[in-house]
Parts: structure tokens; C-alpha cells; sequence
């Protein structure tokens, strides 16, 4: 079906070349003037020159003011600023490693969240909440990523017909954030309007999840458009189908079935989560090896708190190692 | 099945080689810094030769699919290598990320500079010329649809079907792995198929984030 898509959309390309097409001659002569320092201005006359030359004296005095202004400026920055610049990251979770055999453990929740029922969603079953943030890094061609922190509210409500709609609301700043650049709590950030179908909110779990721990692989991978799942995807396309599609505690208890069979993941411990609940905490390494995907789970219903990715590797500027860059905990 | 192209595109190894991180290319023979001590000026010019002719023609079709084959849009190319050559010259890595990135402001803000509705008959003329034996009808439907997604969807499903990047290269222009590059492309498919259907039905317009 998507294969329908994908030839669609290579069919209405509207550039004339490809890129493995071979190197056009005249691109040769855009090389050399590259290397030669030329441009492919036309030669100018010579009262252009003569303007352009009191211009380039004007700017040069201008440039020169400037310049002094500048150098006065970066000197008041650099003595006055700490010396390094990250982007402000949610605390890490403080972990306590716990005793005990890890899939042993992980088997007894996915049987207490059976036992326990219910679903992921709250207000009589139509809307999956979670508070989320994550560290967006926007890359505008330069060699410095610019960061910005959104903590955020989203309600997803699910119509009977199977349409869904979508608000997003501003959520409380993290500790040491800066609240005067955030909207207020409670502002709203985005609302989709009327339900509409799921996929025109971009959401991906479309079908019904199985019951059984053995389909959920196959599940997963088919919803999420991945010919195979590493043990960081399991953990992250488990929180995205908790995100988008209201799940019975059948359905969840196999979700954590499906991780005891599938291992890869392990038992960092326990921990108090960003809202307050206690919780075990599962990681496993993402498809990204600088980066580490965690699930928290409730000892006490087996029901999946929230789920946080952790940076661990050592080449960005912007955040120190390790940072949290995202997470989503689930009001429950 | 693959979801994203049919094949991972392979980059000869003798042009390039893999970064500290997978989806960062690197040009063999760049020297780290002009300050060195010992500094190969044609070892420097080739690599600049050799990340030119290999993606050449990735900037022009870049270029293309959003600015129309038009005189502009070789400006908009001299101008991407320009930049490329001086930061090579500073002593810089080369990547197609990175060069992708470039591009992508120089269309930007050529796309300001440019009267909107001017662009709007350069994608119509270009549409036009789309050699695919696929109906003009699909066609029209498609692109329709796609200018009514979100940018962020709408951006991920240019670069893998008209810019040709890899998963990997779409990954490290938007700093995400490329295992998560996949899925959003996956999620902007989904997205694109149901605002298709709606554009047939004739109930197309703004919606979605």
C-alpha cells in the first residue's frame, strides 16, 4: 500500500536530474571559477566601480566603528558569562538498583497489570494524557545546533468511530527553567480541532495491538514502517503506541510479555518519577549507540509510567553527557 | 519490505569514509585545520574536487524539486559550493549533511525573495514535466495533498523521494538516528495517504499539527 506512496511521489519529482546522474560539463567551469575565486558577476562600468568604491570606503569607516563596538562587546560577554553554553535539561532520574532476577521481575508485572485492568486512558476512557518534553535541535546549515526546550501537555482524544483529535497545552516549567520565556501553564499550544482520521495527525498504530506477547514483534514492526526493531525500538515504539491508541491491560501486559521474551534491555533499578510515582526502570541501547532509551513501570499495577531517552555519548556541543533530551510520563 | 528507498544508497569508498558516527561523511584528505604544520594544498584542492563531483548533482536536483529548473536555481548551486569551498578552505569537514543543510537556507530564503505566487507556477510547470507514466491526475492529487501536511512531514517525504537521501543522511540533517528517521517517514506516508483521500473526496485544505 505504502509502496503506492512511495512511487507516487518519485513519479511527480520535478527536478530533470537524479543524483548519480553523471557530472554535466558546464558543472566543470563552476568548478574552476569556484577555485579560482571568481564569480559570475558580469564585469560592471566604471561609474559603477566608482560608486561601489566610495561604498566600500563608507563601509569600511562604518566597519571600522562597528568593529570597535564589536570587540568591546565580545570582551564585556566573555568576562562576564559562564564558559560554557548548554541547553537546560530536565534532571536525571536517581536510580536505586534493586535485587533479583530481571525478566523474573519484568514476567510478575506484565501478570499484575493483567490482574490490574484498566487502560492507559483517563476521563472515562477517551483521552490518553502525558506530559512530555524533549530537547528540539534545529540545524540551519551552520556548525552550532540551536536548542529549545518545550515541556508540554498532550491530550489525545479518541472518538468512538475511531477518529482522534489532538491538544497540546503548555505544561510546568522543570526545575532552573527559565519561566519567562515559556506561555503560561495551561496555555494552549495546538488543538486539531473536530476528530479527524488518525493518520492525518501523523500517528502510526493504526490497527488493534495483539494480546499476545509472541505477535507483538511483528506488531510493532508493521505500525511503525521498520524492517527490524532494536532493543532501544522496542522500548520506544512501545511509548508510541502508548501515546496513540488507547490499550487494555491485556494488550499492555503482552507488550511486557513481548520484552521478557525478547531481552536486550536491562534492569537499571528503581526510581521516583517526574511525577511523583515510584516506579522499575528497563533500558536498552537505541538504534543510535549514543543515546539510551528507559522504560518505568509501576510495582504495583504493572502499568507503564513513562519512558525517557538519555544522551551518553560525547560529541555535542549543546548538552553535557549524559543529558535526558526527552521523555513522556502518562498520567495514569 | 523496505519503507524507505528500495535500496540504502551506497557511497564509494573511495570518495568518502564514515565519521566517528555512521551518518557523518567525511572527505578523505581534508585537512583538520589550515594551522597545521604541514599543509597538502593539492591533496586539499582534490578533496574539494571529489566532494564536488559527487554531489553536483545531488544541490542541483535539491535545488530543482523546490525552485523549478530555472537560472536562479544555478545561482542557488554556484552560490552551495561557493560556501562549500570556503568552509573547506577554513579548514572544515565536507559532509552531505551538511551541504544539504546550506542548501536548504539558500532555497529558503530564495523562496523569500521570490513573490509566492511566481513559485507557485514554477511547481506547476514542473509538474508538468514529470516523465512517470503514472496518470496527471495521481499526480496533481499527490502534490496537492502534500502541500497540505505539516512542514515537518511534508519536508522528510521530499528529501527521501525527490532529494534521494538515505535514512542515514535525513538522520544527521535533523539530528535524529536513522532507525527514527525511518519511522517519521513512515508516519509522513500514513499522513500523506489519508490527506490524499481527502483531497479526492474534495475536502482538502489546512489540517494535522
Amino acid at each position: 500500500m505504502d509502496d503506492d506512496i512511495e512511487r507516487l511521489m518519485r513519479a511527480s519529482r520535478p527536478a530533470h536530474v537524479r543524483r548519480d546522474d553523471p557530472l554535466p560539463t558546464a558543472a566543470l567551469g563552476l568548478l574552476d571559477r569556484i577555485q579560482a575565486g571568481g564569480t559570475h558577476v558580469a564585469p560592471r562600468s566604471r561609474r559603477a566601480r566608482g560608486t561601489s568604491l566610495r561604498r566600500r570606503w563608507m563601509s569600511l569607516t562604518g566597519g571600522g566603528m562597528a568593529l570597535v563596538v564589536a570587540l568591546l562587546a565580545v570582551v564585556l560577554v566573555v568576562t562576564q558569562r559562564p564558559t560554557t553554553a548548554y541547553a537546560l535539561t530536565p534532571p536525571l532520574l536517581s536510580v536505586t538498583p534493586v535485587a533479583g532476577d530481571a525478566s523474573a521481575l519484568l514476567e510478575e508485572l506484565s501478570d499484575v497489570r493483567k490482574r490490574h485492568g484498566g487502560t492507559n486512558a483517563v476521563r472515562d476512557g477517551e483521552v490518553v494524557r502525558s506530559y512530555e518534553w524533549s530537547l528540539n535541535t534545529l540545524v540551519n546549515g551552520s556548525d552550532a545546533p540551536v536548542s529549545s526546550v518545550v515541556p508540554s501537555v498532550y491530550e489525545r482524544t479518541f472518538a468512538p468511530g475511531g477518529e482522534a483529535s489532538l491538544r497540546i497545552l503548555a505544561g510546568e516549567p522543570f526545575r532552573g527553567q527559565q519561566t519567562n520565556v515559556a506561555p503560561a501553564p495551561g496555555t494552549v499550544l495546538e488543538d486539531s480541532g473536530a476528530p479527524v482520521d488518525p493518520r492525518l495527525l501523523g500517528w502510526l498504530f493504526l490497527d488493534e495491538p495483539p494480546v499476545d506477547p509472541e505477535l507483538v514483534e511483528a506488531y510493532l514492526r508493521d505500525q511503525l514502517g521498520l524492517d527490524e526493531l532494536s532493543p532501544g525500538e522496542r522500548l520506544s515504539g512501545i511509548t508510541a503506541l502508548l501515546r496513540e491508541r488507547v490499550v487494555t491491560a491485556e494488550q499492555e501486559a503482552a507488550l511486557l510479555g513481548f520484552l521478557v521474551r525478547e531481552g536486550g534491555w536491562r534492569l537499571d533499578g528503581k526510581t521516583t518519577d517526574r511525577l511523583g510515582r515510584d516506579g522499575i526502570v528497563l533500558s536498552a541501547p537505541g538504534d543510535d549507540p549514543r543515546y539510551r532509551e528507559s522504560l518505568i513501570v509501576s510495582p504495583e499495577t504493572g502499568e507503564v509510567l513513562a519512558w525517557e531517552r538519555v544522551y551518553i555519548g560525547g560529541d555535542r556541543e549543546d548538552i553535557p553527557t549524559p543529558s535526558v533530551v526527552a521523555y513522556t510520563a502518562w498520567e495514569r | 519490505m523496505s519503507l524507505f528507498v528500495a535500496a540504502p544508497r551506497t557511497i564509494s569508498p573511495a570518495r568518502v569514509t564514515f565519521g566517528p558516527y555512521p551518518e557523518i561523511y567525511r572527505v578523505r584528505g581534508c585537512p583538520g585545520s589550515l594551522g597545521r604544520a604541514v599543509f597538502d594544498e593539492r591533496s586539499h584542492v582534490k578533496s574539494f574536487e571529489e566532494f564536488f563531483r559527487s554531489n553536483y548533482q545531488l544541490v542541483v536536483s535539491v535545488v530543482q524539486n523546490r525552485l523549478g529548473p530555472s537560472g536562479d536555481a544555478e545561482e542557488v548551486v554556484a552560490t552551495a559550493f561557493r560556501i562549500a569551498w570556503r568552509h573547506h578552505q577554513r579548514g572544515h569537514e565536507l559532509s552531505v549533511p551538511w551541504l544539504y543543510g546550506v542548501v536548504r537556507n539558500l532555497v529558503g530564503n530564495e523562496y523569500r525573495r521570490r513573490e509566492r505566487e511566481a513559485a507557485l507556477v514554477e511547481r506547476l510547470q514542473a509538474e508538468a514535466r514529470a516523465e512517470d507514466a503514472v496518470s496527471d491526475t495521481a499526480t496533481t492529487l499527490l502534490r496537492e495533498a502534500l502541500e497540505t501536511l505539516p512542514e515537518a512531514q511534508r519536508e522528510i517525504l521530499v528529501m527521501a523521494y525527490w532529494d534521494e537521501l538515505t535514512a542515514e543522511e535525513i538522520g544527521a540533517v535533523l539530528r535524529i538516528s536513522a532507525g527514527n528517521a525511518r519511522v517519521r517517514l513512515t508516519r509522513a506516508r500514513k499522513m500523506l495517504r489519508a490527506a490524499m483521500v481527502l483531497e479526492s473526496q474534495g475536502e482538502g485544505g489546512e489540517h494535522g499539527r
